[in-house]
């Protein structure tokens, strides 16, 4: 059936030639951090410092409310001068902790243990307090949630193509972080013996190479060419990769966060950076910036140069938020960042929907999106719901090929928050 | 912090580059070779007959808009686009007064009422096709193609109406369109497929529909209408043999010239009800996988 459709090759293509970035620029970390106590979506910490305290690296200075909080470490040793409410990068209010910077970093030591005398529940503890969030699937990538590892996976899917559209960071992986990836990997094989473990990069000959020569002697797999040039949803890559039915069997792991895990895990060590791509036409000197949690945007700013950014997008181009404060501090989970020029953004405006049924041809999740949106804007929202608008994974692609212009995503994004 | 300027959206904050009027305009260009086809066999008149179309087309669509104080949407194209397959698809001897009232009877009565762009359930240069023909049966007189073979018919005569003059150029501007991913090559397919079909082995002869162009001209660009085809790509399979049967048995067995207009226009109202059935399909085995 295929061979006739010649428009279903309508697929987000790579608006321009992905850069390639193979050194990092290290943002220093400034005299005034700032740590939200929110960093995850709707989920609060309660402070554990006051202030005038003194604090060190690595030191809890946030504690989460129930399970699925993880704590908010200092990434600084300093006094903590105040604890207030601020906006942070999406406009929502958010209590942060303020830490005067004394230079020091002295580190506060943190209690050792074995892994492989752990046992597995225990070990999802020890995960947990590493203060890691993951972004793989549509609900963590809003909410973001604390990396988790399940018990019992036959398939361990490693997502190395992150950010592929407008520029690469997986580079990074296999030239800088390497030892810590494979130590990540032999961790991984030690704790589940039977998995299938596989690498997902993206079709870039220099990812290619790069991790062909750095998995040769793991017995792990790598796929570089995946039917979708772009998820938004990890699982429905798991699908790709695994078949239909192989979501519950299968973990999904963010690459970037796995030489984390490999350090907290084994050697007890913290991270306290993050890694982010900062690029688009308001940027001097694009890249990948090494930035210490705590950092504020501003200061990010300054140092890649940006001037009069039109708009500034953290994540992903399609399906990234628009960020609405540029001095708040940088959660856990952004990957990218983009400041945008007037006339890389589109600004078209809306017309009648044509019925051509494109935005149907590239949805992940086969819905119907024109008819989702005749739902919406007549306000039938138990229409919407009937017809799988909830599934929606806020991908925007049907927004990105609508030939009309029309506001498909946000309608849908509108939608749901009216039945919640 | 200085008096920083930046915007706030729903993403993506990016969109392609395809828009109502490049899609429109790439129509166009693919009639354009029908339409020279049809001016070179039939004279000079057929550029009047599609001039006045277009014209008559592009007008109503200015006055009706304005009535309803609201902003004309010409620059979108599709109002040059439904007068020209209007202009295609009478005959050249057409008074041109009655050609201006079909093209405004198009727009208004066919499209503007329903809502405008992409809103018509029905195709509007069809639909006023129909109705010069049975409004004005003894002024819109569509001679046929007489006695000309098969090869004059592909490479082209007068006669017919003005778009059908030959089956090459249809095929050549159908394959523009194709190939810009415009139509969904299964409707043509379909059509013509079935078609041929059938008149080998119903009329026993293939020449009879093969060498007929309307069923070429309604493959290529009528069938393909996105407003009033089918939308769901399985839909289109059931649109496509639908059309192809109809418009196959009413200019073979029922000997109707303008069978594959009426067959059109029978497609257009089945075609949200075909629709209907290719919804619930997919939700069993998504839904298991999410």
């Amino acid at each position: 059936m295929k061979l006739f459709s010649i428009s279903k090759a309508v697929h987000v293509p790579k608006f321009k030639e992905a850069d390639h970035f193979s050194n990092i620029i290290e943002v220093d970390a400034s005299k005034n951090m700032v740590y939200s106590l929110s960093q995850q979506h709707n989920m609060k910490c309660t402070p554990t410092v006051k202030r005038g305290d003194r604090v060190l690296v690595n030191q809890v200075i946030g504690v989460g409310e129930n399970n699925s909080v993880v704590p908010v470490y200092s990434s600084v040793s300093g006094t903590v001068k105040q604890i207030a409410t601020k906006v942070d990068l999406m406009g929502n209010k958010v209590d942060v902790i303020l830490v005067e910077n004394d230079g020091l970093y002295e580190k506060e030591t943190r209690d050792a243990f074995d892994f492989k005398t752990l046992s597995f529940s225990d070990l999802k503890d020890r995960i947990k307090d590493l203060g890691l969030i993951e972004t793989q699937n549509l609900s963590n990538r809003k909410r973001g949630m604390q990396l988790s590892f399940k018990e019992n996976v036959k398939n361990i899917l490693i997502n190395a193509q992150e950010s592929g559209l407008y520029g690469q960071v997986d580079s990074y992986l296999y030239e800088k972080e390497r030892a810590d990836f494979l130590r990540g990997l032999d961790l991984l094989k030690t704790l589940y013996p039977d998995a299938d473990i596989t690498v997902l990069s993206t079709s870039d000959a220099d990812s290619v190479i790069g991790f062909t020569e750095m998995l040769k002697s793991t017995g792990v797999k790598l796929i570089s060419k995946i039917p979708t040039q772009f998820y938004h949803d990890m699982n429905l890559a798991s699908r790709d990769v695994y078949g239909d039915f192989a979501m519950k069997d299968t973990m999904v792991i963010d690459a970037f966060l796995l030489p984390a895990v490999a350090r907290g895990v084994m050697d007890n060590r913290l991270t306290h950076y993050q890694l982010l791509l900062i690029n688009g036409g308001a940027v001097e000197t694009p890249g990948i910036y090494k930035v210490m949690s705590g950092t504020t945007l501003n200061l990010v700013m300054e140092k890649a140069g940006v001037k009069d950014p039109f708009r500034i997008v953290a994540g992903n181009i399609l399906s990234g938020d628009a960020v609405f404060a540029t001095d708040a501090p940088i959660n856990r989970g952004i990957r990218e960042i983009l400041f945008l020029n007037e006339n890389e953004v589109s600004k078209e405006e809306e017309m009648n929907c044509i019925k051509c049924g494109r935005c149907a041809d590239v949805c992940p999740v086969s819905l119907r999106p024109y008819e989702l949106y005749s739902f919406v804007t007549s306000r039938e929202f138990d229409e919407f719901f009937k017809n799988r608008g909830g599934m929606c994974v806020e991908c925007g692609r049907c927004s990105y090929v609508c030939p009309s212009k029309l506001h498909l995503l946000q309608s849908f994004k509108t939608a749901k928050k009216v039945k919640r | 912090m200085e008096n920083r300027k930046i915007t706030v959206a729903s993403s993506p904050h990016i969109k392609s580059n395809l828009r109502v009027n490049k899609i429109m305009l790439d129509v166009i260009i693919a009639l354009i070779p029908v339409a020279a086809a049809g001016i070179y066999f039939n004279g000079i008149e057929g550029l009047f007959l599609i001039l006045t179309t277009i014209i008559g087309a592009m007008v109503s669509e200015v006055v009706f808009k304005r009535l309803l104080h609201k902003k004309h949407s010409l620059y979108d194209l599709s109002a040059v686009v439904s007068g020209m397959i209007l202009g295609l698809i009478l005959p050249v001897t057409t008074p041109l007064w009655v050609a201006a009232l079909s093209s405004v009877f198009a727009i208004i009565l066919v499209k503007e009422i329903f809502g405008g762009l992409g809103q018509n359930f029905m195709n509007p240069a069809v639909a006023a096709k129909i109705f010069a023909v049975v409004s004005y049966g003894n002024l819109v007189v569509n001679g046929g193609f007489g006695s000309a073979t098969f090869m004059e018919r592909f490479l082209g005569t007068a006669g017919g109406n003005l778009g059908e003059s030959s089956i090459l150029a249809i095929i050549v501007g159908g394959s523009y369109l194709a190939v810009k991913g415009i139509i969904r090559v299964r409707v043509p397919f379909t059509i013509i497929a079935v078609s041929l079909l059938f008149s080998q082995f119903v009329l026993g002869d293939i020449t009879i529909l093969a060498g007929n162009s309307s069923i070429y001209l309604i493959a290529f660009f009528i069938a393909n209408d996105y407003a009033s085809s089918a939308i769901t790509n399985d839909g289109k399979w059931v649109y496509a043999l639908l059309v192809a049967l109809a418009a196959s048995v009413f200019i073979g067995v029922g000997e109707n010239i303008e069978g594959a207009y009426y067959a059109i226009l029978l497609g257009n109202v089945f075609a949200p009800f075909i629709d209907t059935f290719f919804k619930g399909k997919v939700d069993m085995k998504k839904e298991a996988t999410a």
